[in-house]
């Protein structure tokens, strides 16, 4: 981590942002899931919730349970914390990816010829790509669910389309630049769609509601 | 029968107006899942409200925006609404606002307008019963999370249980009504990317004025300065943000995160509303404007500690109104040639003479 790195600051009356980089770093990222797991499993004092980015943790705290300056310092503990530097069991409990079942191209990816003409290969190449690498969710944005995930292989790396769609199908898996995600719900999006999964992304009535969470590592397959 | 507990009360929508939705404190708990918070946007009166009705603070109100709704009661109920300077209207009768009235069947409340503000909330004794998705009741427009917007037509069922009758008898001073000036001072603490913007452009966000474009809703409010902001480093890493978070855009004008925004966003933040404040914004309307004013964390913090104990107050105040309300089996508000006049009976004992 770069000197300086990171740093805890007050973001609102009730909550503290944890900031590890200013830049884009799967590398960065891991670091980001770690605070967050350490926070969640071994619970500090007053915390409520917390939200991870691609570099930094937002977390947010019951004001009426802690005084600011406290719930910082039991941050900044954290993080001095040995057992940060190396959270085994954080890793364990994240190896096993998901996998998960997309149907590629046709009515399903209308982007999947354009994206392999792109880059001069033939679409079964790019799926192939697409399904070989394992991805991290960075986080979930954008809407309930929405997870973006990286990193795509450089050889199929897209940029968005010049004219969003208006409407994404849900299940629609798409690329942008050097990342993969699934829209969850039909949406506006400007993604290019290589297929579509069957699987529900976000369920209100499940626990937790979203089915890929921040850290996890997916795979795709083609069926 | 008066006293009955109304299993049935109901509400129907003869109008919805512009935009009625149903809002508690918020949902909680799932940003991490891409979950916006959502829940009242002008939280203070969300608050007083709930608090007139002596009721849970997260219990569901409806959130009027800009006007129109129109309701027929069926049963019998106790309600009030709070936030901006609403005009309440109870089968045609101009009712002031920031008190408690009862209603029964066939009556009409109607609040056609604000005179002042956005949006106001009603709510009655009891909370309407509207189901939680993840632990809130609010509706979630954009995620379509939690009961859609009110239709024409519409039925919301409330569980009205007995109220104490003392309750007509509180009112909302208007010291505490959130109302905005035309331009009105903000108070921000600094935001967390500070250091991502020119500071000619961070000295020029607190002196020049910004006025609030047609561009608002639950998501956001759009400004429009003179100078427009200008960002260092144009790379954006999407980050969590929060309900009050001043964004700004390439395009140089600020954006204030409002209650439904997503919770995590991608551009530049300038700086923070202190949540008092941001009840403010939200009655805010297109050509109002604002002032930056930096404030430290530790003022916005003794902000919401007066915040806390003024409602304490007005609770204590609301105490000593009638110092026995439970001897009245009614109390009425009577209105005669523009006045109110209040009215409590008591049950007389044959016995022992009445008082």
């Amino acid at each position: 981590m770069r000197f300086g790195y990171p740093k805890v600051c007050f973001y609102s009356e009730d909550s503290v942002l944890i900031r590890f980089s200013e830049k884009m770093d799967p590398q960065i990222n891991r670091w980001v899931h770690r605070l967050s797991w350490m926070i969640e499993k071994r619970g500090i004092h007053g915390y409520r919730e917390c939200v991870p980015g691609y570099a930094s943790l937002l977390v947010f705290f019951e004001p009426s349970d802690i005084d600011h300056q406290s719930f910082k310092q039991q941050i900044s503990d954290l993080l001095g914390n040995d057992h940060f530097i190396d959270p085994v069991e954080l890793d364990e409990a994240l190896a096993d990816p998901i996998s998960i079942p997309v149907m590629y191209g046709g009515m399903e990816g209308p982007d999947l010829e354009a994206v392999a003409k792109f880059h001069h290969l033939r679409p079964e190449e790019v799926v192939r790509i697409h399904t070989q690498t394992l991805y991290t969710v960075y986080m979930i944005g954008f809407s309930p669910g929405f997870a973006y995930m990286g990193p795509l292989p450089r050889s199929i790396a897209t940029p968005r389309l010049t004219h969003p769609r208006k409407a994404v199908q849900p299940g629609s898996v798409g690329i942008a630049d050097r990342q993969t995600g699934i829209y969850p719900v039909k949406s506006p999006g400007g993604w290019q769609i290589l297929g579509r999964t069957q699987w529900v992304l976000f369920d209100p009535d499940r626990s937790p509601p979203s089915l890929l969470q921040p850290g996890q590592k997916v795979r795709f397959y083609a069926v | 029968m008066l006293y009955e507990n109304h299993l049935t009360t109901s509400l129907q929508i003869i109008n919805p107006g512009i935009s009625t939705t149903v809002q508690d404190r918020g949902r909680f708990g799932f940003r991490s899942q891409g979950v916006s918070p959502c829940g009242a946007m002008d939280h203070w009166s969300f608050c007083l409200l709930n608090l007139l009705l002596n009721q849970d603070a997260h219990t569901p109100t409806l959130e009027v925006e800009g006007g129109g709704l129109e309701l027929l009661v069926n049963g019998e109920l106790m309600f009030a609404v709070v936030g901006g300077m609403p005009h309440l209207l109870l089968n045609q009768t101009p009712l002031p606002h920031g008190r408690v009235y009862w209603a029964r069947t066939g009556d009409k409340i109607h609040i056609p307008y604000l005179r002042k503000g956005i949006r106001t909330y009603f709510g009655v004794f009891g909370g309407f019963r509207v189901p939680k998705v993840m632990g809130s009741a609010s509706t979630d427009r954009k995620a379509k999370i939690g009961r859609p917007p009110l239709s024409r037509g519409d039925t919301l069922e409330c569980s009205a249980p007995k109220a104490p009758v003392g309750l007509v008898a509180r009112s909302i001073p208007s010291p505490l009504w959130n109302i905005p000036e035309e331009v009105q001072s903000i108070r921000v603490i600094r935001g967390v990317d500070l250091h991502r913007f020119p500071r000619r452009s961070v000295r020029s966000f607190f002196r020049q004025p910004f006025q609030i474009t047609d561009r608002i809703d639950r998501t956001g409010y759009t400004l429009r300065g003179e100078q427009p902001i200008r960002i260092k480093r144009k790379e954006f890493l999407s980050e969590g943000i929060a309900f009050g978070t001043i964004q700004v855009p390439p395009s140089g004008t600020p954006i204030i995160c409002m209650a439904d925004a997503p919770s995590s966003g991608g551009y530049p933040r300038i700086a923070q509303v202190i949540q008092a404040d941001c009840s403010l914004i939200a009655q805010m309307k297109p050509g109002q404007k604002i002032v930056f004013h930096a404030v430290r964390l530790e003022d916005a913090l003794s902000i919401n500690k007066e915040r806390e104990i003024q409602k304490a107050i007005l609770q204590k105040s609301w105490k000593r109104d009638i110092p026995d309300a439970k001897r009245y089996a009614r109390w009425f508000r009577l209105l005669c040639d523009g006045k109110f006049y209040e009215l409590g009976i008591q049950r007389i004992d044959p016995k022992r003479g009445g008082s």
